[in-house]
């Protein structure tokens, strides 16, 4: 029963919605079973030779209660369901929050569509737990409790004796088969992330399925993983079947005990007959909560398994944790020191950066440069902490960056990435995350700075432009000169660069040069470089190689001596124009 | 909608049937139980005797074996109905997604989609497995008892038709209102989901930006109308359900209240009676499970609503073509763009103006410009992502409109400027290309576009998988592997859309070479960025604003010192050599 002490303190902001809805839950309940009973009263009564006029004022009680109940039964939907919903809008909330801690390294391993599966789909099969089986559970305990007691009051304490093993057969039912329904469940769930990845495959590689024809492929794929999804979720009914028949077995077989007990007592004189039909009905119903709540139960499977999801999620270690409460002040001149940093992504990798050693000073623009997966990557993910160095220190402005909150630190660094993300909304929207208080004399200004301003002004709904998913309907240059306005509108004083090989188109170029030169003057550049313009107008380059830092130094150093740097340059940029 | 939400059973009609028919057999058990149990009455009235409590009793033992065992049988149908419907679906939604192609996505997003075809898919198995033959099932129930209670008491079989009509009729009438209400329901479900979506995929860049705490409040406020959605429809759907509730309730009631009332009027005789003190419960069974379906239906029937209006939506690229597109070896089709003008999102963001383009058969031609002037779009059209609005584009003088889609597909193969990777292998993303390739051909292709090298270096090989949209790769990597992916599929048609963008220089030369070889007995659409891999094209195109703007060979242009060499002097300014 992990689950229920899991899920129990997301109660606390709806607890008072959680108690109405199972005072009101008992009353519905309680309203239901009078009311058969009395029904089954007023037949006996009528067989026995009651008055007409005794019977009508019964059939008014009757309406009462039916009226009762379905007020009541309305209220207990209402009460359970706003209280799972609220929860529910909570844990999404929790979850995002809980991912933005463990970005980027959690998203590295996971696919959107699994992730995208347990914020929606799991989080909301767990409304049948906070509103059909929570509730429910105190309800199917107390109801029964009360209708025995009155049975065994009114009529004989027999009944409610005889009653008893079968009620809790009942209520055991789904934990005979808990270990193959949490399996199952688990499956279930994994299955349904499972085709969830492979739709988001398929809808965001539309365009290369179907330009190489891959149409059938993919759907054989997606088929497969529907396949897999559909076995698990047979076996999980069949099982759910079982258990329904079982329930309804005891259920039924309560009954048949107490016709048996029934006719036995009024036989020895030890019940009176009018209460014969009254047993019956009510042994009928006294199972209706338990039922209710035995048949939420089959689904306990599922339900457990959302809840592992849920809490994987939102219990997973954050990557990067603020160690200070109030950031340690930094020097005037900020300076950029890698202090013989070396680092792994994760304990059972090979080191990535080895002693990795160099300093960026005030006002300098450093290039790291270096064949692909030689580290200049992961220096610029350990600067902005979306992972800690596993050995040495980076130090910002004199400070190691552990010494400084996330926030403070992100603050002081604009990125421009080489894979610009644009998110699906206005242009403006996308530049606003630079500078969330910016106006639009500042967009503007930073836009025509990016040589974009013209182009986005050029359209029809100008700054407003919709830009897309993952900004499709902008070419791949004007995404990149978006991420450029962006940092620029930022205007941190130190700017990282994964400078994009290409996708600028050749023109603009020259222009926007000048205005990243013009950028980098008053702060501090590191650019992870592609083009030997950028690397010969550095101040100083860092040549990595495997992981390690092979030189460093001006590109008029290095160039003549034969060198680690002059070899790379000479095979990278020897047949350029 | 109900209508056509039934149309989506076909292939799973048998097994609903089924499941239809156990389910009348256990509200058979049922019916037989309550007689029995009325007979226990009278007898606990008239004359105690086990022998006639006996086979009562035994009789009532058969029913509930029989009941269990039948329920268990109709959960496994159910499953397999289940099954069945729900794959149909899926792959029906997915075959449409293909028709509409890439122009879909141009407004569309992924996580809308997504929760149609996963979560949507799911909420309707509700309506579709239980629902809908339960109606069945309430139907035949009532068919069998409601005469045989008139039969006996003709007002408490008023009561009970009159109780029947209202819990039938109310949920359909209250559809209609649901619909209205509850409008935003599904919307705001796909919204979140889109929403989260799309900032998993750009946490990096929000969280650079400080960002991702403002993202979150976007969330928690798309969350929180979630919820108002959702509980202002489920009231809807509550009220209804309560009032059908109250119905039922209240048709039991009255009836056994009446009949008792009768019986003490001397109207009715006690044996009638007892029958419908238990037949009165067993009429409204069936609706109650009915009514109970048609409140978990609930989510689905908002997702049905936003999957018909998808499987709505015009397919603008037709497929009409049926002439064979068969080139013999050797022999290599030309392409011509005739007067073609075309606009993005129904017209109104320009983006080709009377484009005039031919390709002679076998030769490589090139298309330079700035960026934002058209050129991916040629790309589009080619592929038929899009129609143009006017003009023509043709394939070997055949309007490219007359081939299937999936045989001009066949004859083209393109690299994109930013290539998407599928979760998987390594080998199966390039297998993409050519399903049957042996892995000597896909090894071949590595080389040839420098991508065995560093494939090799991954920890599993040609079996690493890559993450999503190859999230482990750098630019460059991905694009190598795409461009193996377009030498393994070796069409007769090669379109290059800045292939070697991402590629760093040392590796750019070699795959170029790899590149021309392969274009030797091409038609090839080269879109470049650096000139000086495009000076050995047939025919340079210039694209200025929308249009050609001039074009030649690389001699007559620099001649003519035109747009070209404006493009070259930018670029040789830009990549000044020492």
């Amino acid at each position: 029963m992990k689950i229920f002490i899991k899920l129990l303190p997301h109660l606390k902001p709806v607890i008072s919605s959680i108690i109405l809805g199972i005072i009101t839950g008992i009353m519905n309940q309680g309203a239901a079973i009078a009311c058969s009973a009395y029904g089954a009263y007023l037949v006996s009564l009528a067989i026995l030779g009651a008055a007409p006029h005794a019977i009508l004022i019964g059939i008014w009680v009757l309406i009462a209660l039916v009226v009762l109940r379905a007020v009541m039964s309305y209220a207990e939907m209402w009460y359970a369901h706003k209280a799972a919903y609220g929860i529910l809008a909570h844990l999404r909330v929790k979850l995002y929050r809980a991912i933005e801690k463990i970005a980027p390294s959690y998203l590295m391993n996971k696919r959107t569509g699994d992730l995208s599966s347990t914020l929606m789909s799991d989080v909301e099969t767990l409304e049948w737990f906070y509103a059909h089986t929570y509730g429910a559970a105190f309800i199917a305990v107390i109801v029964p409790v009360i209708v025995l007691a009155v049975i065994a009051v009114l009529i004989h304490p027999y009944l409610a004796l005889v009653l008893i093993p079968w009620l809790f057969l009942t209520v055991t039912v789904p934990f005979w088969f808990q270990n193959r329904a949490e399996v199952d469940g688990r499956k279930i769930r994994e299955g349904l992330a499972e085709v969830n990845s492979e739709v988001v495959d398929g809808i965001q590689g539309i365009r290369e399925i179907l330009s190489f024809g891959y149409e059938s492929w993919y759907l054989k794929k997606l088929r497969n993983a529907n396949k897999c999804l559909s076995a698990v979720q047979r076996k999980y009914g069949s099982r759910q079947g079982i258990e329904t028949g079982l329930l309804n077995f005891f259920m039924s077989a309560g009954l048949l005990s107490v016709t048996i007990i029934s006719v036995y007592l009024i036989k020895n004189g030890m019940m009176d007959r009018q209460w014969y039909a009254v047993s019956i009905i009510l042994s009928i119903y006294v199972f209706t909560p338990v039922v209710a709540i035995g048949t939420m139960a089959r689904s306990f499977g599922i339900m457990q398994s959302s809840t592992d999801r849920v809490f994987t999620v939102l219990e997973m270690p954050e990557t990067v944790k603020d160690m200070v409460e109030v950031s340690k002040p930094l020097q005037n001149k900020l300076s950029v020191e890698f202090d013989h940093v070396s680092f792994r992504y994760k304990e059972e990798l090979p080191l990535v950066l080895k002693d990795v050693s160099f300093r960026v000073s005030p006002g300098e623009t450093v290039a790291l440069v270096g064949h692909s997966g030689s580290g200049k990557s992961t220096c610029a993910n350990l600067l902005l902490r979306f992972w800690d160095v596993t050995e040495g220190c980076i130090r910002v402005g004199g400070q190691d960056v552990r010494d400084l909150k996330q926030v403070d630190l992100r603050n002081i660094v604009s990125i421009v990435p080489q894979d610009v993300y644009l998110f699906n909304c206005s242009i403006k929207d996308n530049l606003l995350l630079g500078k969330q208080n910016a106006t639009d004399t500042e967009i503007y200004e930073a836009a025509r700075k990016a040589r974009i301003h013209d182009f986005i002004i050029s359209l029809p709904n100008g700054y407003d432009t919709e830009v897309g998913e993952r900004g499709v309907q902008l070419s791949g240059g004007q995404r990149q000169r978006i991420a450029i306005a962006r940092a620029l509108l930022k205007n941190a004083p130190i700017l990282l660069m994964d400078e994009a090989v290409s996708n600028l188109d050749t023109k603009n170029e020259g222009e926007l040069r000048e205005a990243l030169q013009e950028l980098s003057k008053n702060r501090i550049t590191l650019v992870i470089a592609h083009r030997l313009s950028t690397i010969m107008a550095a101040d100083k380059i860092v040549v990595l190689e495997n992981g390690t830092v092979a030189q460093t130094g001006r590109h008029e150093e290095m160039i003549l001596r034969d060198s680690t740097y002059s070899r790379l340059i000479r095979t990278q940029y020897a047949k350029m124009v | 909608m109900i209508l056509r939400l039934l149309s989506v059973t076909k292939g799973a009609r048998g097994s609903l049937l089924a499941k239809a028919l156990i389910g009348v057999l256990i509200t058979g058990t049922y019916i037989v139980q309550a007689f029995l149990s009325a007979k226990g009455v009278s007898y606990a009235f008239a004359e105690l005797n086990w022998r006639l409590f006996i086979p009562i009793i035994l009789g009532i033992a058969l029913m509930v074996l029989l009941r269990a065992n039948l329920l268990w049988i109709r959960e496994i149908f159910g499953k397999y109905a289940a099954e069945r419907v729900k794959e149909a679906l899926r792959i029906n939604l997915f075959e449409h997604f293909f028709h509409l192609g890439p122009a879909y996505m141009e407004d569309g997003r992924t996580g809308k989609l997504q929760s149609i075809f996963i979560d949507g898919v799911e909420a309707l198995e509700v309506f579709l497995v239980d629902y809908i033959p339960q109606v069945l099932v309430t139907a035949v129930g009532l068919v069998c008892i409601l005469p045989y209670m008139a039969s006996l008491d003709p007002l408490v079989g008023v009561i009970v038709f009159v109780s029947i009509l209202i819990s039938v009729l109310c949920p359909m009438f209250w559809d209609k209102l649901m619909n209205k209400i509850g409008h935003g329901h599904w919307e705001s479900y796909g919204n979140l989901n889109s929403q989260f979506v799309d900032a998993m995929q750009g946490m990096t860049t929000l969280k650079a930006f400080n960002a991702s705490d403002a993202k979150g409040n976007e969330l928690e406020r798309d969350a929180n109308e979630l919820y108002n959605h959702t509980m202002k429809k489920l009231n809807v759907s509550l009220i209804s359900s309560a009032f059908v509730g109250f119905a039922t309730a209240i048709g039991t009631a009255l009836s056994v209240g009446i009949g008792a009332f009768h019986l003490s009027m001397g109207m009715l005789a006690m044996s009638s009676l007892t029958v419908i003190l238990f037949l009165s419960t067993e009429c409204f069974r069936p609706i109650n499970d009915l009514n109970a379906y048609w409140h978990k239906s609930f989510l689905g029937f908002s997702a049905a609503e936003k999957m018909f209006e998808f499987l709505d939506t015009t397919i603008t690229v037709l497929d009409k073509g049926n002439d064979r597109l068969v080139i013999p070896e050797g022999i290599r089709p030309s392409i011509d763009f005739n007067a073609v003008t075309f606009s993005y999102n129904d017209g109104t963001r320009p983006a080709l103006k009377n484009l005039n383009l031919s390709i002679p058969s076998g030769a490589k031609i090139a298309l330079v410009g700035q960026s934002g002037t058209g050129k991916s779009t040629v790309v589009n059209l080619l592929l038929r992502f899009f129609d143009p609005q006017t003009g023509s584009i043709k394939i070997s003088k055949k309007e490219i409109g007359k081939y299937s889609i999936q045989d001009l597909r066949r004859q083209i193969a393109a690299v994109f400027q930013d290539t998407y990777l599928f979760y998987g292998t390594v080998e199966d993303n390039i297998r993409v290309a050519k399903p049957e390739a042996s892995f000597d051909e896909i090894e071949a292709c590595c080389r040839n576009s420098k991508a065995h090298g560093f494939i090799s270096a991954l920890p599993q090989g040609y079996q690493t998988i890559i993450g999503e949209r190859g999230i482990r790769l750098s630019g460059g990597e991905r694009q190598r592997i795409s461009i193996a992916r377009a030498m393994l599929k070796d069409a007769p048609i090669l379109v290059l859309d800045e292939a070697t963008s991402n590629v760093d220089a040392s590796n750019e030369s070699a795959i170029q070479e790899s590149l021309d070889r392969l274009s030797r007995n091409k038609t090839t659409l080269v879109i470049a960025h650096r000139l000086s891999t495009i000076i050995d094209a047939n025919e340079i195109y210039v694209m200025g604003n929308e249009h050609i703007c001039e074009h030649g060979t690389a001699q007559e242009l620099i001649s003519r010192d035109g747009a070209f060499m404006e493009l070259m002097k930018a670029q040789n300014a830009g990549e000044k050599m020492e």
